[in-house]
């Protein structure tokens, strides 16, 4: 195991994959900063741009990329009060507020630093598990990985408390979307209306690209707000903020903990990290200063620490469901499994075995990444930080033609972008009348792993293997996990609490 | 709000008959090509059946979930008007990308910029600039064959 981490940490430095590191490191840092363009989009968009590349030059430009959109998309939340992307929202409730009080630089510093620990945190987390779990993949047969891929699917569907109807329609709708296309056993089109383009299938690019840039995009031209018009770009003493880091240091770890176990836990991820991170930084710190007023909320440094270090640990961590069992954790790991299949690559057996090296440079290339990020904000701050000044006239145009270069490269087929604009439609209108839409790309990126297992299970076992213990253990939890919410929401209203509402974004 | 609960049940209905259709056209695939999709076709009608059922029933309660909300802060109408524009802008660009390729797109893009959100000379031809390089690394060092255009 320590010669394949080795070896993926040589395939990492050598040639042109180092290169391709930086570049996806320095795009990741200006789509972090930018609104609109989350990790998971710009992962979509530029996953059609690694199909000539090698496959550890293309993980390592994409890997490169998602570490340093989580550390950026921090500074805005931190500078401006408005996020880079969806999962750096917790940033802002002790973030901005330092801001306000000047001490933006001191909590850049804690926000940033953070931000790496955690990161090297969850590769670490990641190299640690696959020994682990590796014989216990090697274990399990078609049945199970398919019982699995549902508790994933349920795991999702659970997080739209409101809406879990919803959620599990739209995982079943991208189920279904994934059929498009030519049966994978029979090799006959399906569903394909004679159209060529759709022999490969609607594709994930082209999907995802549509359901979440074109509404955020509609949404960055209704408002017509740049990210500046909300602060001041004090961004002076970042040494006080390490130091702070490491003074909270405990917190730091449990929060990078904490991070990487919610991001293996599929469908929690991303965004959810944040919050339980800045849950326990508020239990576990003292809650009112000197004086008796209220911290939280108003600049506590802690608050900062948590959520940043949760934030970057996470991707580690989603990685191990990912590789290992091709089940994502969050909207990016399923955007990244995609490019997995894109450059021929199958999660499980294959990636512990045949592939370790590469498995292993992933926890390499997350680790540089984090460093390099954080050097990368240190170094050129000031200047990355104006970015976040470009009005939306100059903003949404070329976002919008990005998009379509993204969604024409996908496919070399203009079609590819009428996809891309009907997804976006759809995607307007499931924001609209609130259908969660990252169970619905979760869905289409199973799909195929799904009905591969599914087949392969009816024609071993015929109906017996749905009676396997290991199969119907794991359908129990599904149904655990389907269930919890409704029976944690009675107790509640037994005990007079309203029931909670969580989201299921990203 | 009433609006909003039509389009849900449209919304709705019209995944049920494209569900029931995929569901019906599945039948008519040989052998194991039909298993999958008649399985989650059957399971997809089931369930839309139930959220139809739950969107007629369901009264000014609205469903929260953690997502954009599109132009939250912005006057209805003025909101509309916006959004609509934004739509045919789309619409624009790719109408140019069709009739002349990634070139139409590059000049349609920087049309955007300076009439669309009246952006000033310098940073429209600059940001133009910036966009033209990337169609021409794109082509040139990553070998992407560009859309040459229906007209070109």
């Amino acid at each position: 195991m320590i010669d394949a981490l080795l070896a993926g940490l040589l395939n990492i430095l050598t040639g042109t994959t180092l290169l391709f590191m930086v570049l996806g490191v320095v795009i990741g840092f200006v789509v972090g900063l930018l609104p609109g363009l989350g990790g998971a989009v710009a992962l979509a968009v530029l996953v059609p741009f690694t199909f000539d590349m090698e496959t550890g030059e293309a993980f390592a430009f994409l890997l490169g990329m998602l570490a340093a959109t989580g550390t950026t998309g921090d500074i805005t939340a931190t500078i401006f009060g408005v996020p880079g992307e969806s999962t750096s929202a917790a940033n802002i409730l002790d973030g901005f507020p330092m801001t306000k009080k000047g001490q933006g630089g001191r909590a850049l510093g804690a926000v940033l630093t953070s931000s790496a620990v955690g990161g090297i945190f969850g590769a670490v987390v990641l190299a640690v598990m696959i020994p682990f779990v590796r014989p216990l993949v090697l274990e399990l047969g078609s049945p199970e990985f398919f019982a699995l891929i549902v508790v994933g699917l349920m795991f999702i569907a659970a997080l739209g408390r409101g809406a879990m109807l919803k959620a599990l329609i739209a995982a079943l709708g991208g189920l279904m979307l994934a059929m498009i296309g030519l049966d994978p056993h029979t090799g006959i089109p399906r569903f394909t209306f004679g159209w060529l383009l759709l022999w490969d299938g609607p594709g994930l690019v082209a999907v995802a690209i549509g359901l979440f840039a074109v509404p955020e995009l509609l949404d960055v031209s209704i408002r017509k707000t740049s990210l500046s018009s909300s602060g001041r770009t004090d961004v002076s003493g970042l040494r006080e903020g390490v130091r702070d880091t490491i003074r909270h240091r405990w917190l730091l770890l449990r929060c990078s903990a904490l991070g990487s176990i919610i991001g293996i836990l599929p469908g929690l991820g991303a965004a959810v990290a944040q919050w339980v991170a800045y849950s326990h930084a508020v239990q576990t710190s003292p809650r009112y200063d000197a004086d008796g007023n209220e911290r939280f909320g108003h600049g506590a440094i802690e608050g900062v620490i948590g959520p940043g270090a949760a934030n970057n640990s996470k991707d580690g961590g989603g990685l191990v469901p990912t590789i290992v069992f091709g089940v994502p954790g969050s909207l990016t790991a399923a955007i990244l499994l995609g490019a997995f299949t894109l450059h021929g690559l199958t999660p499980g057996r294959e990636m512990l075995t045949t592939h370790l090296d590469l498995t292993m440079s992933f926890v390499s290339i997350i680790v540089i990444a984090n460093i390099m990020a954080v050097a990368f904000a240190v170094l050129w701050l000031r200047p990355i930080v104006r970015l976040t000044e470009i009005r939306t006239g100059l903003m949404v145009p070329p976002l919008l033609f990005l998009i379509m270069l993204g969604a024409y490269a996908s496919a070399i087929h203009i079609g590819a972008i009428l996809i891309m604009l009907l997804f976006g439609l759809l995607g307007i209108a499931m924001v609209l009348l609130r259908w969660p839409r990252p169970p619905l790309v979760l869905g289409l990126v199973l799909g195929p792993l799904a009905e591969n297992y599914f087949t392969r299970s009816v024609e071993r076992y015929g109906l017996d293997w749905l009676t396997f213990p290991s199969v119907l253990g794991l359908f129990g939890l599904a149904l655990v996990v389907l269930l919890y919410p409704f029976v944690s929401d009675r107790v509640k209203r037994r005990g007079g609490a309203s029931p909670s509402s969580v989201g299921g974004e990203r | 709000m009433r609006r909003l609960k039509a389009l849900e049940i449209g919304f709705v209905a019209v995944l049920l008959v494209v569900s029931a259709v995929t569901l019906w056209a599945a039948q008519g695939l040989p052998g194991s090509a039909q298993r999958f999709p008649t399985v989650i076709g059957a399971a997809m009608v089931i369930l839309l059946a139930a959220q139809l059922v739950a969107s007629l029933r369901s009264g000014r309660r609205q469903q929260r979930i953690m997502d954009v909300n599109i132009g939250a802060g912005v006057p209805g109408r003025e909101a509309l008007r916006r959004g609509l524009g934004f739509l045919a802008w789309i619409g624009g660009l790719l109408l140019s990308l069709l009739l002349f390729g990634h070139v139409g797109l590059v000049v349609a893009t920087f049309l955007y910029m300076r009439v669309g959100y009246r952006e000033r000379w310098l940073p429209s031809i600059a940001v133009t600039a910036v966009i033209g390089g990337v169609i021409y690394v794109a082509s040139e060092v990553l070998r992407l064959r560009l859309y040459e255009g229906l007209l070109l």
